[in-house]
C-alpha cells in the first residue's frame, strides 16, 4: 500500500490526517516540523506522497518543498500543501513544486481524494 | 653532454701524437736504413776496386817476372849462339854442355835446346827432344820471320790436343857482322813455370799467361790442363781487351797486361765473390748496427710516448670538457715531468677560469641589479631623461621622458637624425636645426647646457614647453662616451605663470570695480540685514550684542539700544538654561561653528522653538573678531513634524494590529482544522461502523483542542486589549520584590527540577507604578518561558538593578538561545523561532507579545540578549517611583 509522509508541527492534525489515511488502508509516517520531515524523505522504503504544513518552526514548509526538488537526493513524489496562511509569495514554494494546497480547516474528503488523484497519477 | 657549438674535434685526431711518434720512428730509421745500405754498397764497391787493383798489380808482377824471365833466355841463348860460332863444333857442343849442366836450363825449365845452323841443319843441344819433327813445323813460320831480320821470336804453345805437356819455342837469331850465322832454338816447359807461381785456392785469382791464339801457356791452377782446356773462351779479355758479360763482367775481375815483347798478356782473373764475402761481413755488422740503433729508438719513443700521451690525453680531456661548459673538469695530474707540469699548470689556468666565470657571474648580475636599480630610479623622476652614445645613438630614455614626447618616440640612431625631434626656441620662434640639440652641441663640441627653453612637437600631437639640459658623459680615458639630456615639462607651469599674470590684472581692475560697487552694496546689506525674516544678531568674541536686525527686535520687543553691550546669555528671552547659550557663545568664539535648537519666549509670552546658528567671522590672521548669530522660528515646522511622526506611528499601529490579525486568523485555524477533522473522522468510522472506543477517543483530544482553542482567544483577547488601551489597568504603587516574589512562587512549588535564583538589588526600596496583577502577569510569563526552554535541572537566574530612574530586571537562562536576526521579532505575536523545532513546547506563541504590551502600558519595555546554544536573557526595564501621568503615557519603542 502508497506510503504517506505527514510534515505537521501540530500534533492534533497531524493525528487526525494520519488516522484518517491508515483507516484507508494507507501506511503512514508524521514529522513534527520541516528538519524531521526531510530526515523522512530520505528514509527507504521513500514515501509516494508527501503532506507539508507551512507555518513551522525551524525549517518550513516552503523549504521542504523547494529541498525536496532541487537536490538529486531526494525522491521525485507528488507534494500537497495544508495551510491555514494567506498564499503570499513569501509564504509558498514556487508555482509547479507542489501539485495541490488545502486549506485549513479542510474537509477530510478532499485530502483522501487528493491523495488518491495524485497517487493514482 | 651535446657538442657545443665551437668547432671543437670532439673525436681522436687522426694524426694523435701515437702516429707522429711512429712517424718520428721512420724518420729516423729509413734514413738510417738507406744510410746503412749505403754504407754496404759503398764497402762492396770498395772491396770490388780493391780486388780490382790486386789483380792488376798482380798481372803487371806477373807480366814483369815472365818478361825478365824471356831476357835471360834470349841472352843465354846470344851466349849459346856466340859459341857455336866461335868454336868448332865439338869444342862448342861440350862447352854447351858444361854451360848447361851447371843447371840453368833446369832454371829456365828448357825442355830442349837446337841449334840451327846457316846450312839449314838442325843439332840438338844437350838431349835431343823427343819430338824434334813436330818442333821443326811449328817452329818454320817464326824462322822465316828471323830470316827476313827479326832478332827474335817466341813461338804459341804447341803440342798434342790431348797432351797435358805443351811447350812453346824461344828463338833467337844468332849474327855476326849482319849476317845471320844461325838460330838458337829453346823449347820451353810451361808447366814448370806456373808451379813457381803461387798456388789458387778455389775461390781465388788465377794467374794466366795466354799466347797470341788464346791458349793459356802458364797458370797457377795447380794441375796440368789439356789443351782443350788451355783454350780461352773467344770473347776474353785476355783476346778481346774488354770484359765481355760472360766471362764475368759482373762476376769476375780480370786484369790484362800485355807483353810486347811476346805478343802474349798476363791475365789475372778473380772471382766476385770474393769481394762479396768481404763485404757481406760488412753488411752483417752494418745490420746489426741498424738493429741496435732501431731497437734503442723505438724503445726510447715507447717509453717517451708512455710518459707523455697519457697527461696530454688527460689534458685533452679536460680541455674538451671545458670548452663543452664544465668547468669543473682537471687533468689530476701530480707527475713532475714537463708534461704533467704543463697538466698541472692547465689545471690552475681551469681554476683561474672557473673563478673567473664565478666571478663575472657575479659580477653580471650585480651588474644586472644596478640596471635594475637605475632603471627604477630613472622611471620615478619626475623629469625626462635621454641617454645617448658618443654617436647620438639613443640608448636609453625613461618613463616620464617618453611621456613627454607623446609615449610613441623613435629612438635616433645619430645625432644627424636629431632633425626627427621638432622643436622652437621659445625666445625667437626659430625652428631648431639637428645641430643647434642640446644633446648635439654636447656630443660635438663637449659643451654643457641647463634650463634651455623649448617649445617642442609632441608625437602625440601635443605642443608642450621644456627646459632642456645636457651633459657630455666621459669614460675613464677622457673620451667623449654619450651625453645625458635632461627634459623638465613646463607646460602647466607657463600655463599657471599666464594665468596668474591675467588673474592679477583681472584682479586689479575688479578692485577698483569692487570698490564702487562696496558703497552701494553696504547700502543693500543694511536694507536686507533689516528686512530679513530671520534674526540675525552680531556678537563680540565676549558674547557681548553688537547689532540686532528688526526682526530680531520686534519679535523679542527689545530695541536694539536696550540690548547692545549685553552679553547673549544673559538674555531675558531665553527659555533654554542660559548656560547652554554661553557654552554654545564660547565654542563659536573658538572658531567652530555651532548649529543648535533653542526655545525663547516671544513678546506675546508665546514660546517659540528656533534653530539658532553661531558662526564665527575671521580676519586675514584667523582670529574670530565677531560672531554672527542668525535664529529662525521653527515652531511650526515642529509641531507638523510632530503631527506627522505621530500618524506614522498611528498608521504602524494599524499595519500591526492587521498582521496580529491575519496571524490569529491563522492560529485560529489549527484548532478549527483539527476539530473539524475530527468530526469528519468521528462521522466517516460511524458510517463505516467502527467501535465507540475508535470514535470517542476522537472526542478526548478534540475537547483539548476546544480548550486550547479557548485560551487562545483569551490570550489575544487580552493582548488585544492591552494594545488598545482598553485593560483596565490600576494605577498604584507596588513592591517590586513583591510582585518577584509572588511571580516566582507557583514555580518553585511545580518545578522541582529546575533551580530558581533570585536577587533582586535595593528590591525591597523598589517601588513601581502600576498594575501588580499585570505586573505579577508579566515575570510569570517570562520566567516560564526561561523554565520551559531550559534543561531539566537547569538555572534561571533573576536579578533587578536600579540606575537613575529606572529598574532592570534580568531573567537568564541555561536554554537554547535565540538566533540574534530574531531577537526583535520574538516579541512580536505568533513567532516561534527556527531553532525551536525538537524544543517547541507548544506555546501558542503570544506569551512575549503580551509581556511587551504589559511593559509599554506600564511606560517600560522589554528587550532580549541570547547566545546560541548557551541561554537568552530577557529584560524588563520599569521607571520608578514614578507615578503615571496617565494611562496612555505609554513609552512607545
Amino acid at each position: 500500500m502508497a506510503r504517506v509522509l505527514i510534515i505537521e508541527d501540530r500534533p492534533a492534525i497531524a493525528m487526525i490526517l494520519q488516522e484518517a489515511l491508515a483507516d484507508e488502508g494507507y501506511d503512514t509516517a508524521t514529522a513534527p516540523n520541516g528538519n524531521a520531515g526531510l530526515e523522512r524523505l530520505l528514509e527507504k522504503p521513500a514515501p509516494d506522497i508527501a503532506l507539508v504544513d507551512l507555518f513551522m518552526p525551524g525549517v518550513d514548509g516552503r523549504t521542504v518543498i523547494e529541498t525536496l526538488r532541487s537536490d538529486p537526493r531526494y525522491p521525485a513524489i507528488p507534494a500537497v500543501i495544508i495551510t491555514g496562511a494567506e498564499p503570499t509569495p513569501e509564504a509558498f514554494p514556487p508555482e509547479g513544486t507542489y501539485q495541490a494546497v488545502i486549506r485549513k480547516p479542510f474537509d477530510l474528503d478532499v485530502v483522501l481524494s487528493t491523495v488518491k488523484r495524485l497517487l493514482q497519477a | 653532454m651535446p657538442p657545443s657549438t665551437s668547432g671543437f674535434p670532439h673525436q681522436r685526431c687522426r694524426w694523435g701524437l701515437q702516429s707522429k711518434l711512429v712517424a718520428l720512428v721512420l724518420l729516423v730509421l729509413v734514413p738510417l736504413s738507406a744510410l746503412t745500405a749505403l754504407l754496404i754498397w759503398q764497402r762492396f764497391t770498395d772491396r770490388l776496386a780493391t780486388e780490382r787493383r790486386s789483380a792488376q798489380w798482380q798481372a803487371e808482377n806477373l807480366a814483369g817476372h815472365f818478361t825478365a824471365f824471356h831476357n835471360t833466355l834470349l841472352s843465354l841463348e846470344a851466349g849459346l849462339g856466340g859459341m857455336m860460332i866461335s868454336e868448332p863444333e865439338h869444342v862448342a857442343r861440350q862447352q854447351v854442355s858444361q854451360f848447361l849442366s851447371n843447371g840453368l836450363a833446369t832454371d829456365l825449365y828448357i825442355h830442349s835446346l837446337f841449334w840451327l845452323g846457316a846450312d839449314g841443319r838442325w843439332l840438338a843441344l844437350g838431349e835431343p827432344a823427343p819430338d824434334q819433327s813436330s818442333i821443326e813445323a811449328a817452329a818454320a813460320p817464326y824462322l822465316q820471320a828471323l830470316k827476313a831480320g827479326q832478332d827474335s821470336a817466341v813461338s804459341c804453345l804447341i803440342g798434342p790436343p790431348e797432351g797435358t805437356r805443351p811447350l812453346f819455342l824461344v828463338m833467337k837469331a844468332i849474327r855476326q857482322g849482319g849476317v845471320q850465322m844461325g838460330t838458337v832454338l829453346a823449347a820451353i816447359d810451361p808447366e814448370y813455370i806456373g808451379r813457381a807461381l803461387p798456388p789458387a785456392e778455389p775461390g781465388q785469382a788465377r794467374m794466366l799467361i795466354v799466347d797470341d791464339k788464346g791458349h793459356i801457356v802458364v797458370h797457377n791452377t795447380g794441375r796440368p790442363l789439356s789443351m782443350g782446356e788451355r783454350r780461352l773462351p773467344p770473347d776474353s779479355i785476355a783476346r778481346t781487351g774488354v770484359p765481355s758479360a760472360r766471362t764475368g763482367g759482373r762476376t769476375r775481375v780480370e786484369a790484362v797486361v800485355p807483353l810486347p815483347a811476346v805478343g802474349w798478356s798476363a791475365l789475372v782473373d778473380s772471382p766476385v765473390a770474393v769481394a762479396l764475402a768481404a763485404a757481406r761481413g760488412d753488411a752483417v755488422k752494418a745490420g746489426m748496427i741498424w738493429l741496435a740503433v732501431a731497437s734503442c729508438t723505438v724503445a726510447g719513443v715507447a717509453l717517451v710516448t708512455k710518459d707523455t700521451h697519457r697527461p696530454i690525453l688527460a689534458v685533452q680531456r679536460a680541455a674538451l670538457a671545458i670548452s663543452h661548459g664544465d668547468l669543473t673538469a682537471r687533468t689530476g695530474e701530480t707527475g713532475w715531468d714537463d708534461v704533467a707540469m704543463t697538466a698541472q699548470v692547465f689545471d690552475h689556468m681551469a681554476d683561474l677560469v672557473q673563478r673567473a666565470k664565478e666571478q663575472l657571474l657575479a659580477e653580471s648580475s650585480r651588474l644586472d641589479l644596478e640596471q635594475k636599480r637605475l632603471r627604477a630610479v630613472l622611471d620615478i623622476l619626475p623629469v625626462g631623461v635621454f641617454i645617448s652614445d658618443a654617436e647620438g645613438h639613443m640608448l636609453e630614455a625613461n618613463r616620464q621622458g617618453l611621456r613627454i614626447w607623446g609615449e610613441d618616440v623613435p629612438m635616433t640612431r645619430h645625432r644627424s637624425e636629431f632633425g626627427t625631434y621638432v622643436a622652437w626656441w621659445t625666445r625667437t620662434g626659430e625652428l631648431l636645426r639637428p645641430e643647434d640639440w642640446a644633446m648635439s652641441r654636447a656630443l660635438t663640441r663637449g659643451e654643457s647646457s641647463l634650463n634651455e627653453e623649448l617649445d617642442i612637437q609632441a608625437f602625440d600631437g601635443i605642443r608642450r614647453s621644456v627646459l632642456n639640459s645636457c651633459v657630455p658623459i666621459y669614460s675613464e680615458t677622457g673620451a667623449l662616451a654619450g651625453s645625458v639630456a635632461v627634459l623638465v615639462d613646463i607646460t602647466y607651469r607657463k600655463a599657471a605663470e599666464e594665468t596668474l599674470r591675467r588673474a592679477r590684472d583681472e584682479l586689479e581692475q575688479r578692485v577698483l570695480e569692487r570698490t564702487r560697487e562696496l558703497a552701494e552694496s553696504e547700502r543693500k546689506f543694511r536694507a536686507i540685514f533689516d528686512g530679513a525674516f530671520e534674526f540675525i544678531g552680531l556678537l563680540r568674541p565676549d558674547g557681548a550684542i553688537l547689532a540686532a536686525n528688526r526682526s530680531a527686535e520686534e519679535i523679542v520687543a527689545t530695541p536694539l539700544a536696550e540690548m547692545a553691550g549685553v552679553k547673549y546669555w544673559e538674555a531675558e528671552w531665553w527659555l533654554t538654561p542660559g548656560e547652554e547659550i554661553r557654552q554654545a557663545v564660547l565654542q563659536a568664539a573658538s572658531g567652530g561653528f555651532v548649529r543648535r535648537e533653542v526655545r525663547i519666549r516671544t513678546a506675546t509670552g508665546r514660546p517659540a522653538v528656533c534653530d539658532l546658528s553661531l558662526s564665527p567671522i575671521t580676519d586675514e590672521a584667523v582670529r574670530v573678531t565677531q560672531i554672527l548669530a542668525e535664529a529662525r522660528d521653527i515652531t511650526e515646522l515642529r509641531e507638523a513634524q510632530e503631527a506627522l511622526r505621530e500618524r506614522d506611528v498611528a498608521h504602524e499601529r494599524e499595519h500591526a494590529r492587521t498582521r496580529f490579525l491575519q496571524l490569529a486568523a491563522h492560529e485560529l485555524r489549527n484548532p478549527m482544522a483539527s476539530v473539524k477533522g475530527m468530526l469528519s473522522l468521528m462521522q466517516r468510522r460511524h458510517r463505516a461502523g467502527r467501535t465507540v472506543g475508535e470514535i470517542m477517543h476522537l472526542a478526548e483530544v478534540m475537547e483539548s483542542e476546544v480548550d486550547r482553542l479557548n485560551v487562545l482567544l483569551n490570550q489575544m483577547l487580552e493582548a488585544f486589549r492591552l494594545q488598545e488601551g482598553h485593560a483596565v489597568l490600576a494605577s498604584e504603587p507596588v513592591s517590586l520584590a513583591g510582585v518577584l516574589a509572588s511571580a516566582v512562587r507557583p514555580f518553585e512549588m511545580a518545578e522541582e527540577g529546575h533551580r530558581i535564583s533570585l536577587h533582586v538589588e535595593a528590591a525591597d526600596s523598589v517601588t513601581v507604578w502600576g498594575d501588580a496583577r499585570w505586573l505579577d502577569e508579566l515575570f510569570r510569563n517570562l520566567l516560564g518561558n526561561a523554565i520551559n526552554y531550559s534543561p531539566a535541572g537547569g538555572t534561571v537566574t533573576l536579578t533587578g538593578a536600579v540606575e537613575g530612574e529606572v529598574v532592570t530586571v534580568a531573567i537568564t537562562d541555561q536554554g537554547i538561545g535565540i538566533p540574534s536576526d530574531q531577537l526583535d521579532k520574538v516579541f512580536e505575536g505568533f513567532f516561534r523561532a527556527t531553532n525551536l523545532c525538537d524544543h517547541d513546547p507548544g506555546g501558542m506563541g503570544l506569551g512575549l507579545y503580551i509581556c511587551r504590551e504589559i511593559a509599554l502600558a506600564h511606560g517600560g519595555r522589554v528587550w532580549a540578549e541570547s547566545t546560541v546554544g548557551s541561554g537568552s536573557t530577557f529584560y524588563v526595564q520599569l521607571p520608578v517611583n514614578l507615578r503615571r501621568r496617565q494611562n496612555g503615557a505609554r513609552a512607545d519603542h
